[in-house]
């Protein structure tokens, strides 16, 4: 069908501006999806490469509490019980000097020689015998060491838990084969040496085992672990880890998704305005007896190859953001679940071909609208023309109807609380889509009350203005609707964040009691290291400390699996430390000291559908222990929730004396100041150093954190306002051109171009006005939605819902400049036409 | 003897059909559009037959419906009621594919405005009939030239109709209507836009290559003169057909 094709194919060269802006939008979706898989799968794979080379072909850890596992246990299990494929671990993070957090892994060689499961080229030769045999020395991943510039034989500085020291590096981990991305990020050491530097002497994390499929086995061993320590099975482990990031990417990816919807809009748009364009043509070809299958195949055949130059197209920005973007997902990661270095980036073909697959199957979507219409019109041209906005104007009631439904559905998916995140996301989705299918209706209402007020003042451009965008309502009530929805997810979304970080200062105001809280320096999310002995009672000598409160934070295994335990001792109990779920907050809390029960923190009750009054089991040094919920608290620092008992609870079941931090609580009138000072002197008499920090500063460091979480969010949210923007721009395009004959008659009757040009602008004036003002109720509820039901499912967290007047009037006025922005060009086109012209053309 | 069947035969495009019986017969064919609501008539039982090879020139006062009669001829629209047979069988009772086949072979269209596809070179246009009709374009090129260089045509067949006079332009879509030797061209006045002496250049061509062919020629037409070059001449007066 080559002439056929050509008769078509052409009218886009034609009109190249056209062409670019539905390509431009099929490349932005296409892109946001992609960058964001590719991110998310980069960091899924460097999580488990690296968690593959650590684990090797071992099949089970066996793990303890806070204080490890004795060294004797390893011992016992080869010779007592005859586990001969086992080998000892030990890990703990490290910093060096350009900031990056790595991982030091302490192992044995003679196992693992044996074993040959992990660490093979390491294990063997001479190397080894240097690890075991020279003080201070280690092997580094060549990936790492090439980053840090470092060779054999070289030394190199770290600090652990803030003390400096020194290592030779005596041989890359790989040996002298190829690099391993896998093992970026790995520092390896004897046992030995690593119990030292992370100040575990004598002490194992875990011991890896390689067991058979035998659950008899399985039960034969735990029941041989002294009471705290488990088995557990590698893949059980690795997925909780990697479960923990599941909301979070299932958040961005429904950003990418909108991104997407959006660029299909805008292909729909050309593809919509393109027919229009080609009435005439498309009509003479029926004439002369193409059918009505061969021009609906031709329009398809357009849409797809469009979504195929955009998709490639955004297949390169894709693999461009997602570099970015990994690093961003990446921090994100260390600061909020877990330690992860991702250096590999290779774009997943499989993930690029689903981002393309993606493009042209929205593409031929979002043309199949305007295909039917093309080919379904007649060929007598006089039928075609009002009849489209007649069926557009009776569908209007019909649109309204479906957007009403559309939007019940929608809250009855973000009412039921027994529904997931999924739902719950496709419950925002559809709210989206029935306020934009009620918008043709809210426009064509508001239109009529603007005439009327016209008609009363007297202000025939603006009469002329409103009545011409009433009178096309199908591609003005898609522009309008288009950009009410961008608008309205970018209000929605700034309110989100606005209220999430007012609720996050409020809670920092409320368990920051104390006044200067002093902890060992984290290397790494959820691992605390502990404060030396006898400091908490040292510092509370100072002059002017009034009280001291500790706090001991470790991760134990309970029934519902791996969870962080906060053990605390408040020295005062007037005031509640957390705010309760429940009413009687301050009762519960009076109980605190005495009860034999926890407290949970709420995402930690969501995830495990938890209620105040249910048991579970937690492990401790003395056995498993069944306690009851005594009270759920709002606690926003880990999405992953938290177990707080009280000090002297997890005294009597823990052996464990450390502390992690200790707050001062001052004197009233006491300097600050001062004893901060006083404070210094006793820790720089001590081995380890420390962090004092006031209240203030951990606030400000923790929203500092807070941004950066969000950071993504923000870039994610004006990448779909920018693709609206593009939308609307075409959008208006198509309007304008359909109205380019009724504006010539004008012209001909006498409207001046200036005039002709302020009708344009008054007219997407008016329907960037419309998109502002339709854009508040509903940015509003998606602001509720987010806040109530998504953040909630997604992460447990309850939120405060702020919403501020000024965002409101700035995203009004925000609608109202992209649409005189976009309407610029229609305008100046309008005052350049020749009448005639444009009259002639028939 | 085309037949709904045989329709679907792209090639060869089928000789023209001897006369007798005619090849268009129209019996009590009526029409109209709903308007606000109202049906209004506007053919109200038309009868006419058409031999093969006949040039009949159709007049009326605006409005009277002669393009409406013209487009049920051309199938691009079915009567409420009445037959139109061509070669014997009922158009009416053919779906709208089949109206489409029957008329990209058959069928030869020149209206007043908007006749040629501008984002095609003047060739292009003439051979896209014989594309729809399963002729490629290196086999129908001789053809096409032969036939622009009868209407003077053969230089400009690269150039895009947007660089052409009215005049040429209907040349060319005369070329079109007649390229895939349709038995039926129907013309809407071909020549309204078109001062007169162009328009008597036009229709002697049309003349010529219509009588050359032997195709038969139905044209609606307001101008005395040009009708009276047609064999037989019908007018519609209140949406019935009556001879002069
Ligand atoms: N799609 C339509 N809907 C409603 N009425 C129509 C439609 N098309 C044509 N008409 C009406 O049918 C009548 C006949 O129209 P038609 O175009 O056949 O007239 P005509 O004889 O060709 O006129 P002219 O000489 O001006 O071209 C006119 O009154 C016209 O308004
Ligand atoms: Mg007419």
């Amino acid at each position: 069908m080559a002439i056929l094709a050509r008769a078509n194919r052409r009218h886009f060269l034609r009109h190249p501006l056209q062409l670019l802006l539905a390509i431009i939008g099929v490349a932005l979706g296409v892109a946001m999806v992609v960058s964001i898989d590719l991110a998310a799968e980069s960091t899924h794979r460097a999580f488990s490469l690296s968690m593959e080379a650590l684990t090797g072909r071992y099949t089970h850890h066996i793990t303890g509490g806070p204080s490890g596992l004795p060294e004797s246990l390893f011992t016992r299990l080869r010779v007592e019980e005859g586990l001969r494929e086992t080998a000892p671990a030990i890990e703990g993070y490290v910093t060096v000097k350009d900031g990056s957090t790595l991982r030091l892994a302490g192992f044995d060689p003679f196992s693992e020689r044996n074993l040959r499961s992990r660490f093979v080229k390491a294990a063997r030769g001479d190397d080894a015998v240097r690890l075991l045999t020279e003080p201070d020395t280690v092997m580094l991943s060549a990936v790492t060491a090439q980053r840090l510039g470092i060779h054999p034989n070289d030394l190199l500085a770290i600090t652990v838990n803030g003390q400096a020291h020194q290592l030779k590096v005596v041989a890359y981990v790989e040996g002298d084969e190829a690099p391993d991305p896998a093992l970026e990020g790995l520092v390896l050491a004897d046992i030995a040496t690593a119990q030292e530097f992370l100040g575990r002497i004598g002490v194992l994390d875990r011991i890896d085992l390689i067991l058979g499929n035998n659950p008899d086995q399985d039960r034969q061993i735990r029941s041989q672990l002294p009471p705290g320590i488990e088995l557990e099975s590698v893949a059980g482990r690795n997925s909780a880890t990697q479960n923990m990031t599941a909301a979070f990417e299932l958040n961005l990816r429904a950003m990418s998704l909108l991104a997407l919807l959006v660029g299909t809009f805008l292909i729909y748009n050309t593809m919509a305005f393109s027919v229009l364009q080609r009435r005439e043509l498309l009509a003479t070809l029926r004439i002369i007896g193409a059918t009505r299958g061969q021009l609906l195949r031709e329009i398809l055949i357009e849409a797809a190859l469009l979504g195929l130059f955009g998709g490639v197209l955004g297949l390169a920005f894709g693999v461009l953001a997602a570099k970015g973007l990994l690093h961003m997902v990446t921090r994100t990661i260390n600061d909020l679940y877990f330690v992860l270095t991702v250096t590999e980036f290779m774009p997943d073909p499989l993930i690029l071909l689903r981002g393309l697959a993606l493009g042209v199957a929205a593409a031929v979507i979002a043309a199949l609208g305007p295909a039917l219409e093309a080919a379904w019109a007649s060929p007598l041209a006089s039928k075609a023309r009002s009849g489209l906005e007649n069926r557009a104007r009776r569908g209007v009631p019909w649109l309204a109807v479906g957007g009403i439904l559309s939007m019940l559905i929608a809250f009855v998916l973000l009412q039921t609380e027994s529904a997931g995140l999924v739902p719950a996301i496709a419950g925002v989705f559809l709210l989206l889509l029935g306020y934009g299918l009620l918008t043709p209706l809210m426009l064509l209402g508001f239109a009529w009350s603007t005439v009327v007020l016209a008609r009363l003042s007297n202000a025939w451009l603006l009469r002329l203005a409103v009545r011409g965008v009433a009178a096309s309502v199908s591609r003005a009530g898609l522009a309008i609707a288009a950009l009410t929805i961008a608008v309205a997810v970018s209000v929605g979304v700034g309110t989100m964040i606005e209220s999430f970080r007012g609720t996050i200062a409020e809670w920092l105001d409320q368990i920051l009691q104390a006044d200067i809280y002093i902890a060992a320096p984290s290397t790494a999310a959820r691992y605390s290291p502990p404060l030396p002995n006898g400091l908490p009672e040292q510092l509370g000598r100072i002059d002017g400390v009034d009280k001291t409160g500790t706090g001991r934070r470790i991760i134990i295994s309970t029934s519902l699996g791996e969870s962080e335990l906060l053990a605390l001792d408040p020295p005062y109990l007037n005031q509640p430390g957390f705010r309760f779920k429940q009413a009687d907050g301050k009762v519960v809390w009076s109980t605190f000291p005495t009860m034999k029960a926890v407290f949970v923190s709420e995402p930690y009750a969501q995830r495990h559908h938890l209620k105040v009054g249910d048991n579970f089991e937690l492990v401790t040094d003395s056995g498993p222990i069944t306690l009851p919920v005594a009270g759920i608290f709002f606690d926003y620092r880990s999405d992953q929730g938290l177990i707080v008992m009280h000090r002297s609870l997890y005294d009597r079941l823990w052996k464990d004396g450390a502390n992690t931090s200790v707050g001062l609580y001052l004197k009233a009138g006491a300097d600050l100041e001062k004893i901060r000072q006083a404070v210094g002197l006793i820790l720089s008499s001590q081995q380890q150093p420390l962090v004092v920090r006031s209240n203030r500063e951990i606030r400000a460091a923790s929203l500092e954190t807070f941004e950066r979480t969000f950071a993504i969010t923000q870039v994610l949210r004006l990448l779909a306002v920018g693709v609206a923007f593009v939308g609307i721009l075409s959008a208006l395009m198509a309007f304008q051109y359909e109205r380019r004959r009724e504006l010539a008659v004008l012209r001909a009757t006498g409207l001046t171009p200036a005039q002709a040009g302020w009708l344009v602008l008054v007219q997407t004036g008016f329907m960037g006005l419309t998109a502002g003002l339709l854009s508040i109720p509903l940015g509003l509820a998606v602001a509720v939605a987010l806040v109530r039901v998504i953040n909630l499912r997604s992460f447990g967290w309850t939120m405060d819902l702020a919403v501020s007047l000024p965002p409101l009037f700035a995203a009004i006025a925000l609608a109202v400049f992209a649409a005189l922005l976009a309407g610029l060009y229609p305008a100046y086109q309008v005052m350049r036409v020749e009448p005639s012209a444009a009259l002639r053309e028939e | 003897m085309p037949t709904s069947q045989t329709i679907e035969v792209k090639q060869p495009i089928p000789p023209v059909p001897s006369s007798t019986p005619p090849l268009l017969r129209l019996e009590g064919v009526r029409c109209g559009y709903r308007e606000a609501g109202e049906w209004r008539e506007i053919l109200r039982g038309v009868d006419l037959e058409v031999q093969a090879g006949e040039q009949l020139a159709l007049v009326g006062l605006s409005g009277s419906g002669k393009s409406t009669l013209l487009h049920l001829l051309g199938g691009l629209d079915v009567p409420s009621a009445g037959r139109i047979s061509f070669d014997g069988f009922d158009l009416a009772g053919l779906g709208e594919p089949a109206r489409t086949l029957w008329r990209r072979q058959h069928v030869g269209f020149i209206y007043q405005f908007f006749n040629l596809i501008p984002t095609l070179s003047v060739l292009e246009n003439v051979l896209l009939p014989l594309e729809l009709n399963g002729i490629d374009e290196k086999a129908g090129r001789e053809a096409g030239m032969g036939l622009l260089d009868q209407v003077e045509l053969a230089e400009r067949a690269g150039a895009y109709p947007d660089k052409l006079s009215g005049g040429e332009q209907q040349r060319v879509a005369m070329v079109r209507a007649l390229i895939h030797q349709p038995a039926l061209v129907l013309a809407d006045e071909p020549t309204g836009n078109l001062d007169f002496a162009t328009g008597e250049k036009v229709l002697d061509l049309l003349d010529s290559l219509v009588r050359a062919q032997g195709r038969t020629l139905i044209m609606v037409t307001h101008s005395p003169e040009v009708a009276r070059r047609a064999d037989r001449l019908i007018r519609l007066v209140d949406g019935r057909l009556e001879a002069v």
